[in-house]
């Protein structure tokens, strides 16, 4: 019955987040909202990541898959944290009161292009995963 | 012909469903606290770069193995730092060790004098 109780509040919370959230309107800033990307992200990396161990151990795929999907792990561990790196520097040169408007111009393309490759890596890993379906 | 039973269809007639809402709606708004709960999940504030720098530590700490402990695959090699020796004779005969170019005996001609430029102008 508590199980049931505690079911019943959360959808009601979840509902009543649907319908407020118009109420008190979008105040997330661009580095709320890209710290919750990336830690999102990284969230479902390691989801995946922890499939693919499962996987291993049931199934104990070749070498070479094996090899892939490390490959492809490491690479995306590069892109995110490029991607923090490039967040953290158009952050600071942003605040600064003194930073050349190229330079803030400039680091946010590094930044844009650092979350491109950051995708295109978490994509290339999930479609990998799931080609030898892995269940995520 | 037996064929799947056709799901009933559930219509809600649009003007009941938007009065929930909004008997729903001044419900919250009457009730201070849950709204303050759920504006606060909408207004969180900005990360601080210890925020950032944790994010950051734990993308790093997670290595392939960590997640795949039952790899098959051998970690990547450390760089070999222990010094290998070299393959020395067993027994090193004392004339065979050459000495120390500061030791070795001055013989023949002195070592030439290099000069830049023409000796006549310098």
């Amino acid at each position: 019955m508590k199980t049931v109780n505690q079911i019943c509040a959360l959808m009601l919370m979840v509902s009543i987040s649907l319908i407020l959230s118009p109420l008190a309107g979008c105040n997330t800033t661009p580095q709320r909202a890209a710290f919750n990307a990336e830690q999102g992200a990284q969230v479902t990396i390691e989801a995946a990541m922890n499939g693919w161990g499962d996987y291993v151990a049931q199934y104990h795929p070749s070498a070479a898959q094996e090899a892939k999907v490390k490959a492809a792990y490491e690479k995306y561990q590069l892109a995110a944290v490029a991607v923090l790196d490039a967040e953290q520097m158009v952050e600071a040169l942003a605040s600064s009161t003194n930073s050349p408007p190229a330079a803030v111009q400039t680091a946010t393309l590094q930044k844009n292009d650092a979350e491109h490759q950051a995708a295109i890596a978490l994509s290339d890993l999930v479609g990998l995963l799931r080609s030898f379906n892995v269940k995520i | 012909l037996i064929g799947k039973p056709s799901e009933p269809e559930i219509i809600m007639p649009p003007e009941s469903l938007q009065l929930a809402l909004f008997i729903l709606q001044e419900f919250i708004k009457n009730e201070p606290a849950i709204a303050g709960e759920i504006k606060s999940l909408f207004t969180k504030a900005d990360p601080t770069p210890n925020d950032w720098h944790a994010l950051r530590a734990r993308i790093l700490a997670r290595s392939y193995e960590s997640f795949v402990p039952a790899t098959a695959l051998t970690p990547a090699p450390a760089p070999a730092l222990a010094i290998v020796p070299a393959a020395v004779p067993a027994v090193i005969e004392k004339e065979a060790i050459p000495a120390p170019l500061a030791e070795q005996p001055v013989t023949g001609s002195p070592a030439p004098q290099w000069q830049v430029g023409n000796p006549a102008l310098v």
